[in-house]
């Protein structure tokens, strides 16, 4: 067990690594900080002195170092338009994401589940088929398209919700309810596909030719079996929600990180995109792992410290 | 997914009557048909748009804004309608769907490349480059794509040579996953060995001999990494950081539209029917060719 939890952290910090490493090479890649900083009028001392003092002028490795001691530090330069830390400009907004992200989570994991599992008891019924096509259409509409129909419904047509905006719970529901539909449909149909494949196996026949209780083979047979692939897409999810975030965020004027993140590429405040893209690098590589251990609770035989072979 | 057993019948016989009309439709679902019809349309317009547009998708006529489509009190001179510079909604329909539909093409053939060649590269070498490529493929699979892309965007500025490259990359870690365990079990397989016996060298037996072989999971791959392309696409120019203006591409309209929602539902409405029904009509197909070729990959 503590080979299997060290070998998942090992490979957290290696993931984390590629991420601050992507980070800094898009940085270096958009050129030199000195030449956007300054225009070419600027005398050249002015511009080495300004290299020298933020040691721009040292090795690639030794530039490579300092940025890894800053990041690890949370020094992450400033936010070009609010003029203080780019951390705390992001941080500002994270409470309003999380206030989606978080519902959101929740809603489609219940509802996934609970309508991959209908499916999968009563195959080939109507219900089933409804909760498939349904769920084709769920990773097939872009989540814009999906966002801008439920306004033009909701909000334009019948003028129950409002379009956007944060000020009351009421705003919160078509964005929760746009990244929900999406989310659910893909955890239903990986429920049942996983339910499907475990109720052929024989130790559920068994288990019902001794007389268990159909009730009690669902629970106590099949779900423990069929748990694995629904943590894994839980964990897939989560990145989609983020990515689905930034586009339901922009839609619905939701003052969160996703829109933050839109308008900081818009207006080139490379300090907070930056913050953005390691603050959710973090969450992600952090909700993996977190995935990874519930593997080992869930599973003994996942315990053994071997990863996945590809 | 699970195979499908109504074929076989009960007497035991493997061979069963069929008439003419349900063979076809077993093969041929109508879905399916209809998926290929569209996709088929799609590669039509693209590759003709020019000569398909009733007018320019950049022209822009002030006195006919807004202008609804034919069958909501527009008239045939706009069939689609017009947007808020009166421009032709059908005519700007008619080029975003050729940009959009190149610009995936396009990307897919990268990531596949890209794919098939680390793939192999850490099917070859094993060891410590096996591990460096899985290492880098386990970074991928945990971060959005969306926001590295973003990210990039972001730092590096936007140009169509650099958006498709970076489209590019979305999906190379699928590709790599596939070629990577196709080519080590092909390497045990009698041919690859025959190859290497007889003095061929790596490339030769891992382009002539295996890449022919596993084609076809790879093409099935290829399929199914075009409607993520697609929307991502779509997505990142909708929210104004993808494809920029003169240029035009479907989530481009769709973000442009958006403004008018109340007013214009029209502007936005066509082009996104024309995503999601496109992305549907791939997905059809390339589950429908997965099933028929290769059940094997998921």
């Amino acid at each position: 067990m503590l080979q299997f939890v060290s070998t998942r952290f090992l490979r957290a910090l290696v993931t984390l690594f590629i991420i601050v490493t992507f980070a800094f090479i898009v940085l270096r890649l958009a050129g030199d900080p000195a030449e956007r900083f300054f225009d070419p009028a600027t005398p050249q001392e002015v511009v080495d002195a300004f290299r020298h003092e933020w040691g721009l002028d040292q090795p690639i490795w030794v530039q490579f170092y300092r940025y890894i001691i800053a990041v690890l530090h949370g020094d992450l330069g400033n936010s070009m338009r609010e003029n203080r830390p780019a951390m705390e400009t992001v941080l500002a907004r994270l409470p309003a994401t999380l206030w989606i992200m978080v519902p959101t989570l929740f809603l489609k994991t219940i509802i996934g589940v609970a309508a991959g599992m209908t499916a999968a008891l009563y195959r080939n019924s109507t219900f089933d088929r409804l909760i498939m096509s349904a769920s084709v259409f769920g990773f097939t509409v872009p989540a814009f398209v999906l966002a801008l129909v439920l306004a033009l419904i909701f909000a334009v047509q019948l003028r129950w919700l409002p379009s956007g905006g944060y000020a009351t719970p009421y705003h919160m529901i078509l964005p929760i309810a746009t990244l929900s539909i999406a989310g659910a449909a893909t955890v239903a149909r990986y429920t049942r596909s996983s339910m499907v494949e475990v109720l052929g196996r024989p130790f559920v026949r068994t288990a019902a030719a001794k007389g268990v209780r159909s009730k009690q083979v669902v629970t106590r047979h099949v779900l423990p079996n069929a748990a694995i692939p629904i943590v894994t897409v839980f964990g897939f999810m989560l990145g989609n929600v983020v990515g689905g975030a930034v586009v339901v965020e922009s839609v619905f004027s939701w003052p969160g990180i996703g829109r933050l993140l839109v308008s900081s590429v818009q207006s080139r405040d490379l300090a907070v995109v930056q913050v953005i893209l390691l603050l959710i690098g973090v969450m992600m590589v952090f909700s993996n792992l977190f995935i990874d251990l519930l593997y080992g609770l869930i599973d003994p035989r996942m315990r053994g410290g071997k990863t996945q072979a590809a | 997914m699970a195979i499908e057993q109504d074929g076989l019948s009960t007497d035991g016989s493997v061979f069963t009557e069929k008439s003419g009309l349900r063979a076809f439709l077993q093969t041929w679902p109508p879905m399916v048909i209809l998926a290929i019809v569209w996709l088929g349309l799609m590669v039509f317009i693209a590759i003709f748009a020019p000569l398909l547009t009733p007018y320019d998708f950049m022209a822009v006529d002030v006195l006919a804004r807004l202008k609804p489509p034919v069958f909501f009190g527009g008239t045939f001179n706009h069939v689609l309608g017009t947007d808020q510079l009166g421009r032709d909604v059908l005519s700007r329909a008619i080029a975003s769907i050729r940009v959009s539909i190149t610009i995936a093409l396009c990307a897919t053939l990268i990531s596949t490349i890209v794919g098939v060649t680390l793939g192999f590269i850490a099917a070859y070498f094993r060891g410590w480059v096996d591990q460096v490529v899985l290492t880098i493929v386990d970074a991928q699979l945990a971060m959005p794509f969306m926001i590295i892309a973003i990210a990039v965007l972001a730092f590096l500025g936007n140009s169509l040579p650099i958006f498709v490259m970076l489209l590019g990359l979305y999906g190379w870690e699928q590709v790599t996953r596939i070629a990577r365990g196709l080519a080590i079990s092909a390497n045990t397989q009698g041919y690859a060995a025959a190859a290497r016996e007889i003095g061929a060298s790596p490339g030769r037996i891992y382009l002539r001999h295996i890449l022919p072989n596993i084609s076809a999971t790879i093409v099935i791959a290829m399929t199914l990494n075009i409607p993520g392309v697609i929307l991502l696409e779509s997505s990142l120019s909708f929210l104004g950081i993808g494809l920029q203006p003169p240029q035009t591409s479907l989530g481009n309209m769709v973000g442009y539209g958006r403004d008018y929602i109340q007013s214009a539902p029209w502007i936005m409405l066509m082009p996104s029917a024309v995503i999601v029904v496109t992305t549907l009509s791939v997905s059809i197909m390339g589950d429908w060719l997965r099933d028929r070729i290769d059940p094997t990959v998921k």
